[in-house]
């Protein structure tokens, strides 16, 4: 039975408050080692979600739970309400999916393998499928084994789009893919799929495409996620403070600015200070306005989506 | 589904049909050999009998009967002997090819069920099975033909029933190489696996018959054993009966037996499947 679900978490939910995806305490497990640890997040309908982690962070296990190819070891995942294990069959009639391997018939000529794929939806649009196939220039008779990675990529992307699904997963689709290939994929997904107001769930390492593509990040290592939240929302909270003093502080200034809350990483330079601050950004900002030692400037510059990641990264270890 | 299962398999009918005809290009024994042996040394057709294996047999004087009994001993043991290779190659990559090349995340993110997937497999090649069982008593029926055989003594519905029997036998075999395709990840380990496992029983059955051939032979019926119930402990034995091709019963036991060793591994591939983590 399909049950809305609310928003939790960090990432708001829209279209009346339901979730595309929901992940609630998820485990998965091989043999001893947990893969998922523990991990709930929550992507609103809609959304562009990027799913970011270091390799064996668990990104692919989560995908292969949520459709069905591992059951989980504990806890619960829904997609669009439905449960990922009970209502698996629900779950992939509304959800395309395009992986990194490359798991195409090859022996199977492009209009056989949209044929199949028709064959097992529920429901199949070939125009729209041929349209992407047009606008990606993949040949439409070829075998797919003549085809390059790239248009292996971009079919599969096609065939996902084919039975008009409601959410779009995606498990590191651009791996591999020479920058034409994959500008040209990132383009089709940002200017076209999302703007019809499908979901995209994309599990990715590259975070050039991460920050091309996706409204909202989540952060994974070792099965947990670190972090999910709107990419403003998270350049918003995360700063970089630099400040000179007119000598070099002392110990206990050092130390002080340490303990500051919402301090996460600080480097001397010289009469300098580097820090690296999440959360409320402001309330530590006009702490180092006040400081008991003579500032000659304070610096504010915002953080990449590569340095958040790297240092969620590091902190997680 | 079952269209693209069926597009991958149809190929195995004919390696079926190059397997099969050399074998029977070769035989059974010329009817007019039989007919002169008949006339002329009415003995020697007893040794045409493997009478160890069947117990049962009388020897006909009638060439036109033992004609008929030489074709439905040929039709078992040639037919067992070749079918068990074609079900277990049609078995072993019909999961683990698929997980090997990982078509299998393709195939699983579609909305379909397991156990449809797994019944479309199993469905296409069974029939491929049968085409094969049908190729080879239709090949069995030409070269004892041009081999000059009297056809008139043929039961039809009996070699029909025959051929039918033989392929439900065989999917005991297709069955279990699916399950452990599904069991195995890996196609050449698949194929390893089935290949151990009829070697194994394969050598059981023939030891426990030479072993009590050595031993037993002269006092089987102090023992209250015969060569027959031996027989039967080789698993392929209820996949022919001589009665039931020559149109004498309707070999039940046999049909029973076939059915449920072809349904347990299917039931095991089926559960296995529905649990595999991919």
């Amino acid at each position: 039975m399909r049950t809305d679900t609310l928003a939790r978490g960090g990432a708001a939910v829209s279209d009346g408050g339901r979730a595309a995806i929901e992940i609630q305490d998820l485990i998965v497990s091989y043999g001893r080692r947990r893969a998922v640890d523990g991990l709930s997040l929550t992507v609103p309908v809609g959304s562009v979600y990027g799913f970011l982690g270091p390799n064996g962070a668990g990104k692919t296990t989560t995908i292969k739970t949520l459709l069905g190819f591992r059951k989980p070891d504990g806890g619960s995942a829904r997609v669009l309400g439905y449960d990922v294990v009970s209502e698996s069959l629900e779950v992939r009639a509304r959800v395309g999916f395009a992986s990194e391997v490359n798991s195409l018939y090859e022996g199977m000529t492009v209009p056989r393998i949209c044929r199949f794929c028709r064959d097992v939806s529920r429901s199949w649009d070939q125009d729209l499928v041929d349209r992407y196939l047009g606008v990606f220039g993949v040949p439409a008779q070829t075998k797919v084994r003549k085809l390059s990675k790239g248009q292996k990529a971009q079919l599969q992307l096609c065939l996902a789009l084919g039975s008009d699904p409601e959410v779009l997963i995606l498990d590191e689709p651009t791996s591999g893919l020479d920058p034409v290939a994959r500008r040209a994929f990132l383009k089709v997904l940002v200017g076209d799929v999302a703007a019809e107001g499908r979901t995209v769930f994309f599990s990715t390492h590259l975070l050039s495409d991460i920050e091309a593509v996706a409204d909202t990040v989540g952060i994974i290592k070792g099965g947990k996620l670190l972090v999910s939240d709107e990419i403003d929302a998270l350049r918003e909270t995360h700063k970089v403070f630099r400040l000179v003093y007119a000598e070099t502080p002392p110990d206990e200034e050092v130390r002080a600015l340490r303990d500051l809350p919402g301090v996460r990483g600080m480097e001397r330079e010289g009469r300098g200070v580097r820090l690296r601050v999440r959360g409320d950004v402001g309330a530590v900002e006009r702490s180092l306005r006040d400081r008991p030692y003579q500032v000659l400037d304070v610096d504010t510059a915002g953080m990449s989506l590569e340095d958040i990641f790297v240092a969620y990264v590091e902190e997680g270890r | 589904m079952i269209a693209k299962e069926l597009r991958n398999v149809w190929w195995m009918l004919i390696v079926g049909a190059l397997i099969f005809l050399p074998t029977l290009a070769s035989g059974p024994t010329p009817y007019a050999q039989l007919v002169e042996i008949a006339k002329s040394e009415p003995e020697l057709l007893a040794l045409q009998v493997p009478s160890i294996y069947e117990q049962d047999t009388k020897i006909p004087e009638d060439p036109v009967i033992f004609a008929a009994e030489e074709m439905a001993l040929f039709f078992g043991g040639v037919g067992k002997t070749f079918l068990i290779p074609v079900a277990a190659v049609l078995g072993i990559g019909l999961i683990s090819a698929e997980a090997g090349r990982d078509t299998i995340y393709f195939l699983l993110s579609r909305p379909i069920s397991r156990t449809h997937v797994l019944l479309a497999k199993y469905a296409a090649g069974a029939l491929a099975l049968l085409g094969v069982a049908v190729l080879f008593g239709v090949g069995l029926i030409v070269s004892a033909g041009a081999r000059g055989y009297p056809m008139d003594h043929l039961n039809p519905i009996g070699i029909a029933l025959s051929i039918l029997l033989l392929w439900l036998g065989s999917l005991s075999v297709f069955g279990l190489a699916l399950a452990l395709s599904v069991v195995l990840k890996n196609l050449i380990w698949s194929a390893v696996a089935i290949l151990a496992l009829l070697a194994l029983t394969w050598s059981l059955s023939n030891l426990l018959l030479g072993f009590w051939m050595n031993y037993f032979l002269d006092d089987h019926e102090a023992l209250g054993l015969s060569a027959e119930v031996v027989q039967r402990a080789m698993f392929p034995y209820y996949w022919s009966s001589k009665s039931l091709f020559l149109g004498r019963s309707l070999a039940s036991t046999n049909f029973a037996f076939c059915l449920i060793t072809a349904v347990l591994p299917l039931l095991a591939a089926l559960w296995s499947f529905n649990r595999k983590a991919y």
